[in-house]
């Protein structure tokens, strides 16, 4: 099995590999418990073996000695050489045998009788041999006598032998009720131990199996809560980098992202909200302003291509002044049809206001002074666009309710710099002023200046502040200040120069 | 978890334990039986001591002498003890010689017989000490025993202190397979100590009687007789060996005759013990069995060493009598 990166799982961390381990270190336990145990079982049964083994040999020796004895007797009978022969052949037995037992002084009453039927038997032998020799030799009255000694040493021999055989018979007897109890005795230890291989390698297995079950369990709990919809479950701890810990971990991983995707999905839903909502207001606000318009207006290109026909013929006519007028006119009302719904550029907006005081100064006998401060470096930005129809209201504003009543002795300053990352468009007036709640009152959104005014060309200051407001998304962007009554009014805007609202 | 490891290591070490307990319970089985058919130590010489009386002295000089064997790093065997065969002391002789034993330690009957299988033993280099009993026309090397003369000497001392003014009747039981030479040695001399020590006044009769103790009740009948028979019970009996004493000891209190008849025993017996502390015995006679043991291995292995030794050991004799008997009583219960 391979992890997420297409990996081997190592080691120990298969889940096949623990469970092979397991189950080989059960089997392996009880595997070494019965080895011992059949060793030890194979040990006693030698030993119960061997218990009478030592009654068996003595009983062999005692009759290897009686075959040896009748052969003599039969030889020195009979002579034959049949006889002789069977002599030989179980002496050279015999002497085998006792070439098993002991032969030293040890601190054993069996092992000195061993001793002492060695011994015996070897004077035996030896005695046996001369009889023989006797025999051979026709000296009957020496072989009578060694066949005397012999058949004494014999008599010994076998009583010796009786009694080595019964004394061994009583202690093989004992070790034998010791083997018996001592086997006994291991049938408990062998059960005990048989019954705690067995209580452990269930721990071992149980425990093994415990492992693997318990995460699934809690996997498998926590896949049905999140089945139910609630991606806020608790991720089971993954404790193993097996298999099963993988599964945990790639489930926890997947929640995860299921979770972060609920909230950006909602994030991005609630911001497309706001967008459709801005967007809405934008377009609400720009339709209100051009109902304004439109409600002044008829028809704007008869109107305009009329006042360019005036224009022509005052040229005509060589009224100069009269032409440019309303050629200035026809400019004005042009731009302010054309740019209804686009944005445009500082410098067409600088027109407009431009055209505007111009139109106005012609009305006014020239009693409005305009002064236009651009700074240097803000040359480079007149190609910097904007929303339209911006500076004239301000400007409109400016004149109508700041020096209106002022005959002749009314400034508007326009001024346009670099502020911070922000173009600084600062219309103001020597006026009447404003006072803190006028300005609040506007800021706020409540209508200050009459929208059905005769001299107003409809677009009233809280539109333009608003659609500021919509394009750039920002509300910070307006900025009206009065030094109080009297004492002029400076309406600003901030154009950010970096951004552009969505 | 952890629990579980705990109770497999519990388990696991459970296990070693009881197969490291059969183990080692089996090998204690297993070297148990080996031991006792090895028979573990292993002894330079191989000694046997022949002699068909089991009584309590013998069993006496059996332990001392398997005690000093032991120290010498010699093993003694009781030939012929405890076994499911009973030999007479000349089978044992013909046994121990066939056997090729290094050394014989023989009570002996002096026979014809038995002085030839000490020969024969001697022809086949082991050599053989008597004990108690000797067979000086035999090839034995050295023999350890009582001097008779001795023990004469210590009787009629004894009887000197216990002489009464007028007659004194002293009756001296001896044991018939005693050799003649022996029984004269003990009489002539206690009976010369007590002629040339009595008083003036003093008259002593002493008797000799022959006790067969070989045979089963002979003491008792000839010390039935003695009390019933008709003759002038005696004052003082001396007795020469330690059947002969318990029987007398025991007739005279059956006969009443405690008081009146001074019983001098012969060796130590719960029984005579017990009559010294009760006062019913004056005194006994004992020999220093643990010194007869000693003396019979120190015999045999100065002679496997050097090629000669003493003719003759004596054995010290001492008088048990109610100031020293409680150390012997102590001595007994502690061999029980």
């Amino acid at each position: 099995m391979k992890d997420r990166e297409g990996k081997k799982i190592p080691g120990f961390n298969s889940i096949q590999k623990k469970l092979i381990l397991t189950v080989a270190l059960t089997l392996g336990i009880i595997l070494f418990v019965n080895l011992c145990i059949f060793n030890q079982i194979s040990h006693m049964l030698t030993q119960v073996d061997s218990v009478f083994a030592s009654n068996v040999e003595i009983v062999d020796l005692k009759e290897k000695l009686n075959l040896v004895q009748n052969r003599v007797y039969e030889y020195l009978n009979t002579k034959s050489s049949a006889a002789l022969e069977d002599y030989y052949r179980y002496e050279q037995d015999f002497r085998m045998l006792l070439t098993e037992m002991n032969d030293v002084n040890m601190d054993s009453s069996m092992k000195i009788l061993e001793k002492n039927i060695r011994r015996m038997s070897e004077n035996y032998l030896e005695t046996a041999a001369q009889t023989v020799q006797a025999k051979r030799g026709r000296n009957v009255e020496r072989y009578k006598t060694l066949y005397e000694e012999e058949t004494d040493l014999y008599q010994y021999i076998s009583s010796y032998i009786y009694e080595l055989n019964s004394q061994q018979f009583q202690q093989n007897s004992r070790n034998y009720q010791m083997l018996i109890a001592s086997i006994n005795v291991m049938k408990l230890f062998t059960v005990a131990v048989f019954v705690l291989a067995f209580l452990i390698g269930l721990i071992v297995i149980s425990g093994i199996i415990r492992t693997m079950i318990k995460p699934l369990t809690k996997l498998s709990t926590a896949a049905h809560q999140v089945a139910d919809g609630n991606f806020d479950v608790e991720i089971p701890m993954v404790y193993s980098q097996d298999e099963i810990g993988i599964v945990t971990s790639a489930f926890g991983q997947m929640v995860e992202s299921i979770r972060r995707y609920v909230v950006h999905m909602r994030t991005s839903l609630e911001k497309e909200a706001q967008m459709k909502e801005r967007e809405l207001l934008m377009e609400t606000r720009l339709k209100e302003a051009q109902l304004k318009y439109l409600r002044a207006q008829i028809n704007p290109h008869f109107l305009f291509n009329s006042i360019n026909a005036g224009a022509q013929l005052a040229m005509m006519e060589d009224a100069e002044q009269t032409g440019v007028f309303l050629e200035k006119m026809a400019d004005f009302f042009r731009y302010d049809v054309k740019k209804m719904k686009e944005d445009t550029t500082l410098r067409e907006e600088i027109q407009a206001v431009d055209n505007y005081i111009y139109i106005l100064n012609v009305r006014f006998s020239g009693d409005i002074i305009y002064e236009k401060h651009i700074l240097d470096d803000i040359d480079e930005m007149m190609d910097f666009r904007m929303p339209s129809m911006i500076l004239q209201p301000l400007v409109e504003n400016a004149v109508q309710h700041g020096i209106r009543e002022m005959l002749g002795d009314g400034v508007i300053s326009l001024i346009i710099e670099k502020e911070d990352g922000y173009i600084r468009i600062a219309v103001s007036d020597n006026g009447v002023g404003m006072t803190e709640s006028q300005i609040r009152a506007v800021m706020n959104g409540e209508s200050y200046s009459d929208s059905t005014d005769n001299d107003s060309n409809g677009i009233a200051l809280d539109n333009v502040m608003h659609r500021l407001s919509l394009y750039y998304n920002r509300d910070d962007l307006f900025q009206i200040s009065s030094e109080g009554e009297g004492m002029g009014t400076e309406v600003a805007i901030l154009l950010p120069v970096e951004e552009r609202g969505s | 978890m952890k629990k579980q490891v705990c109770f497999l290591l519990a388990g696991m070490s459970c296990l070693m334990f009881l197969l490291v307990g059969m183990g080692i319970f089996y090998r204690k089985m297993e070297s148990d039986w080996t031991g006792q058919s090895s028979g573990g130590r292993v002894y330079d010489r191989h000694y046997v001591l022949i002699s068909n009386d089991d009584s309590v002295l013998w069993q006496s000089i059996y332990e001392s002498a398997k005690k000093k064997a032991e120290e010498e790093n010699v093993y003694l065997e009781w030939m012929g003890k405890n076994m499911l065969t009973s030999y007479t002391s000349d089978d044992c002789m013909k046994i121990a010689i066939a056997s090729d034993v290094d050394g014989i330690i023989l009570y002996p009957d002096d026979s014809i017989r038995q002085n030839e299988l000490i020969e024969k033993a001697k022809e086949n280099d082991i050599p053989v000490v008597t004990v108690l009993a000797d067979a000086p026309e035999s090839a034995r090397i050295s023999h350890v025993g009582i001097n008779n003369y001795q023990m004469g000497e210590i009787y009629g001392e004894w009887l000197l202190d216990s002489l009464k003014p007028g007659m004194n009747n002293v009756m001296i039981l001896m044991d018939e397979q005693s050799e003649e030479v022996n029984k004269n040695l003990i009489y002539s001399k206690l009976y010369s100590i007590v002629e040339d020590g009595k008083r003036e006044d003093q008259e002593v009769e002493i008797r000799l009687y022959s006790v067969d103790a070989s045979l089963n009740f002979e003491a008792e009948e000839v010390i039935r007789d003695i009390f019933l028979s008709g003759e002038p019970t005696p004052d003082i009996l001396i007795c020469t060996d330690s059947v002969s004493t318990e029987r007398a000891f025991q007739a005279i209190i059956d006969f009443n005759k405690v008081g009146s008849v001074e019983v001098l025993g012969y060796y130590v017996t719960d029984t005579i013990l017990d009559a010294i502390n009760k006062g019913l015995i004056p005194a006994t006679l004992v020999i220093d069995t643990e010194q007869i043991g000693i003396l019979c291995v120190d015999a045999l292995n100065e002679y496997l060493q050097y090629g000669h030794v003493s003719n003759y050991y004596n054995v010290q004799l001492n008088w048990v009598t109610r100031q020293n008997v409680q150390q012997y009583i102590e001595q007994q219960d502690a061999q029980l």
